[in-house]
């Protein structure tokens, strides 16, 4: 798997030299929760959390009219639950390469499917130096965009983890997630000839 | 592109999480603590100018004294203090170092009482031993050596390593921390554990940077090296203890240890005997590299090392790769290193401890909460799990 997921970036990477730059930022937030997760032999009930991410991406590459972006983005994530009665809470920050392609539907309305690539790395850590395995998490990520304008949409998404990783990983940061959010373009500006 | 790069970097800096809990945890003066409880006695002003000048390698004298049960069992005895450690050093509550002026008469089991001693070990005089703050655990588990360390001492392999178990550890009687004492690794330890003196040890150890001879006979440190070096097979065969050598790397690419081989290696000698390899500091072990196969933990294409190129040396012969491999199949197939005898081990070590690790945090905040001490157990055990499923495929 993780050599798919190598194979698919390197791909979408090298195809730069046929893309057609437009860049874009985004701002997206909502709900994500855990199904049912067990810590150390305590059930976690309630675990869900408030996600807020910004960030940027860029149109690697188009073929007819779809194309694929690469995108950075920061995300939060505010998550609370509790385990054997105990409450807690925790606030995340990670960063998050989304990788997408876009496909139109109607003049407004596009679909758009793919995958975000999130580190898992915790510089809190004193000793992140020696690292966990899952040093990468990867969400499938499904949404739908409209068009407000030429420059502005509206974006909704729903994205999922991938990797088996133990329930461990997830506290801070929930499986599945909803998200929506608002989206400015900005297009290459063409030269107009005299 | 540099301001995506910026970006980047600044997420990265900041890619951090934070918990905080409702739990109430315990005070000191509301623990009635199963543990061994070690007391101290030093010159307050010389101990806190050793642990913040750490690295000026400071020794200071101090009087240890220790109850089981309540009951004082060790009383008054001289000691000299070092804070002991690599990066550990950096957390708040340090490994100290402990060295009796004479050899302490351990056969009451008053100051280690482990629940099983291999064997061709002996633990009933000890002149050093180490407050360990868990190293690199000390803000996860506090007790990943310990739990890793008890499941070889279970199997019985071929294994010279420490004996230990948590303590709570006072400096003139004011709460300092829960420390791990154990059994020291260096040539110290290795004496005591055959009841020899020191003089008799020759060891060296292998850190990430250089060899450190430590005691004994350099020039045979040297000679074991240089053929190491050309790949003198003959030589080393009769330089090498081969079943330890075996046991010894089986068990560290089992657990995946990072910190290894690179680091936290040595090796010794009791006379003229032959070179055998300490386990010691496990750490590093179960995180990183859980997923890969056992050769590949021991090549450690990182960092070049001489117990890497020492262990090709001999696996280049069919002979050592079929004891090597049949030794591996034996002790999975048969259970010995298995998560059913790892999970029970992790259970005690954490019932002992459970309430005093909750004083850790109200002092040092480390582990930072009760909910992410509970994830870091859950991580070893989960993590012990994977690697189990990883090496049994491929060592079947």
């Amino acid at each position: 798997m993780k050599k798919i997921y190598l194979l698919l970036f390197l791909f979408f990477i090298t195809s730069d030299v046929e893309a057609q730059p437009r860049r874009s930022i985004f701002l997206n937030t909502g709900y994500s929760f855990n199904n049912s997760l067990q810590i150390n032999n305590g059930k976690v009930k309630n675990s869900r959390g408030y996600v807020i991410t910004f960030g940027g991406a860029l149109r690697l590459f188009s073929f007819k009219k779809n194309y694929v972006s690469l995108g950075i983005a920061g995300k939060t994530i505010f998550s609370s639950g509790s385990r054997n009665g105990e409450k807690f809470n925790a606030s995340t920050v990670r960063f998050v390469f989304p990788l997408r392609i876009t496909l139109p539907l109607t003049e407004q309305w596009r679909v758009s499917t793919g995958f975000n690539f999130q580190n898992n790395l915790d510089f809190l850590d004193p000793d992140f130096r020696l690292g966990y395995r899952y040093l990468w998490r990867v969400d499938y990520s499904a949404g739908m965009k409209y068009l407000l304008t030429n420059q502005w949409s509206l974006t909704a998404n729903a994205d999922f983890n991938i990797r088996n990783m133990s329930d461990a990983f997830f506290l801070n940061d929930p499986k599945f997630s909803v998200l929506i959010g608002i989206e400015k373009r900005f297009h290459k500006r063409r030269k107009t000839k005299k | 592109m540099k301001n995506l790069l910026f970006f980047l970097m600044l997420t990265l800096i900041f890619s951090c999480t934070k918990f905080n809990e409702d739990f109430e945890l315990l005070d000191i003066s509301e623990v009635d603590t199963e543990l061994p409880v070690v007391n101290i006695e030093v010159d307050r002003d010389e101990f806190n100018k050793m642990n913040e000048a750490y690295e000026e390698e400071i020794e200071i004298e101090g009087r240890f004294n220790m109850f089981r049960n309540g009951v004082l069992v060790i009383e008054n005895e001289e000691v000299e203090l070092e804070v002991k450690g690599g990066f550990s050093t950096r957390f708040p509550l340090k490994t100290l170092g402990v060295k009796f002026e004479d050899k302490y008469d351990n056969s009451d089991r008053s100051l280690i009482n482990p629940s099983k001693i291999l064997p061709h070990h002996n633990i009933d005089k000890i002149k050093a031993i180490r407050l360990r703050n868990s190293g690199n655990d000390f803000v996860k588990t506090m007790m990943k050596d310990l739990s890793l360390t008890q499941l070889a001492i279970n199997a019985d392999l071929n294994l010279d390593l420490t004996y230990g178990e948590p303590v709570l550890v006072y400096i003139n009687n004011d709460f300092h921390g829960v420390l791990n004492l154990r059994t020291e690794a260096n040539s110290h330890g290795m004496a005591g554990l055959h009841g020899v003196k020191k003089s008799a040890v020759t060891l060296a150890k292998i850190t990430t940077h250089e060899l450190i001879k430590k005691d004994g006979d350099f020039d045979r440190i040297d000679a074991f090296v240089q053929a190491i070096e050309e790949g003198n097979l003959n030589y080393l065969k009769d330089e090498l203890d081969i079943e330890n050598f075996i046991d010894y790397m089986i068990y560290q690419s089992y657990i995946a240890n990072v910190d290894w081989p690179h680091n936290n290696a040595q090796f010794y000698a009791i006379d003229q005997g032959k070179f055998r390899f300490v386990l010691f500091d496990l750490d590093g072990a179960l995180r990183l590299r859980v997923n890969k196969e056992p050769l590949n933990i021991i090549e450690d294409k990182r960092f070049p090392n001489i117990l890497t190129d020492l262990f090709f040396i001999f696996y280049k012969e069919e002979s050592f790769q079929q004891a090597f491999w049949n030794r591996y199949r034996s002790l999975l197939n048969n259970g010995i290193i298995s998560y059913d005898n790892f999970k029970p081990i992790v259970d005690e070590n954490m019932n002992k401890i459970y309430s005093e690790i909750q004083i850790q945090i109200n002092k040092y905040q480390a582990p930072g909460t009760m909910i992410e001490w509970n994830i870091e157990i859950d991580k070893l055990l989960n993590l012990f799990q994977e690697r189990e499923q990883v090496v049994s495929d491929l060592v079947k």
